[in-house]
């Protein structure tokens, strides 16, 4: 159960409360279960695990635009193999993003100091 | 403004709406001489800012600049540059990086998220943190600053609005005193929150058995 509330919190993150981003999030943790699981996969393998088809070009963009949110936190990050962009988890991509906004809040919400 | 995206003239609204300008005092597509500007801030006899989006030639904003009391450049990244007007342009470092701006609307963007209800939200947000940035406040304070009355049930409800996000996120707190509600910023819990979530990540951005 505790777990299943830490996926729920990545995903609001990777994919916020806009209505539209927000339907992605039961495929999203598809995407992050296969990857937890299987390890590293390309993008016919993810495809397959979404139940997409892998000759539509709808559901290419629909695969794009739904690990868009999870790249940009740098949940998964990519790395070439045998010529084919491959998917894989990376704690470390994330742990950098919160990093940075770790040290944005170290600015902006530590008090000034009084002048003078 | 074509080829636009209209996030960077949300961006830009937003910034407006921080720095004190109404709704009716942001202007969109602005016809200036012989330019048309993205976003303008305009107060009657007031302050006037020119913001501009994503790609803009230098010359632009340069004659801009001795029009206008401050001139804002968003573009096609995360940062905001600025020129302020008591600050010269100098060759070669033409563009001042806002870094404060930028880190600021990260944070918001990361506390009201991408709900259209919330985007006007997060310029009220912003004014927020910046204000308890000198010290605690208390709620008419705060109201005060946010340009908000609450003896009026709307604006009661927007002030509650435009807190709860930080509210839950930790990054602010309250407490009371001498019978009043204070509101102060919280690093130590907005830190705490972080930490859950980098928690979290490890669990499930491991692969098993690693």
């Amino acid at each position: 159960m505790e777990a299943k509330s830490g996926v729920d919190r990545l995903l609001e993150l990777a994919y916020g409360n806009h209505p539209k981003s927000a339907s992605l999030k039961p495929e999203g943790l598809k995407v992050l279960r296969t990857l937890r699981e299987s390890g590293a996969q390309n993008m016919e393998q993810l495809l397959g695990a979404l139940g997409l088809d892998q000759n539509s070009a709808g559901a290419r963009k629909h695969f794009y635009l739904l690990l868009r949110p999870l790249r940009e936190t740098g949940m998964i990050a990519t790395r070439r193999a045998g010529g084919k962009a491959v998917y894989y988890l990376s704690y470390e991509g994330f742990s950098q993003f919160l990093k940075e906004i770790r040290k944005e809040a170290e600015y902006w919400l530590v008090p000034e100091e009084p002048k003078g | 403004m074509a080829g636009i995206h209209p996030s960077l003239v949300q961006k830009a609204k937003d910034i407006l709406c921080e720095r004190g300008f109404s709704e009716d005092e942001i202007i969109q597509e602005f016809k200036f001489k012989k330019y048309k500007i993205d976003v303008v801030g305009w107060k009657k006899g007031g302050t006037k800012v020119a913001v501009e989006c994503g790609n803009v030639s230098l010359s632009k904003l340069k004659e801009l600049k001795s029009y206008f009391d401050e001139v804002i450049h968003i573009p096609h990244s995360t940062y905001v540059l600025d020129f302020p007007k008591n600050k010269g342009l100098k060759s070669g470092g033409l563009l001042t990086l806002s870094r404060e701006a930028a880190g600021l609307q990260r944070i918001v963007d990361y506390v009201y998220g991408n709900h259209p209800k919330r985007q006007l939200l997060k310029a009220k947000g912003a004014i927020v943190v910046r204000f308890l940035r000198a010290g605690p406040k208390s709620l008419s304070e705060l109201a005060g600053g946010l340009g908000l009355d609450l003896s009026k049930p709307a604006e009661l409800s927007q002030f509650y609005a435009a807190l709860r996000p930080l509210r839950e996120t930790g990054m602010i707190s309250t407490h009371r005193s001498q019978g009043k509600t204070f509101y102060a910023l919280s690093y130590a819990s907005f830190r705490f929150a972080l930490e859950q979530l980098r928690k979290d990540a490890e669990y499930w951005l491991k692969e098993e058995g690693t």
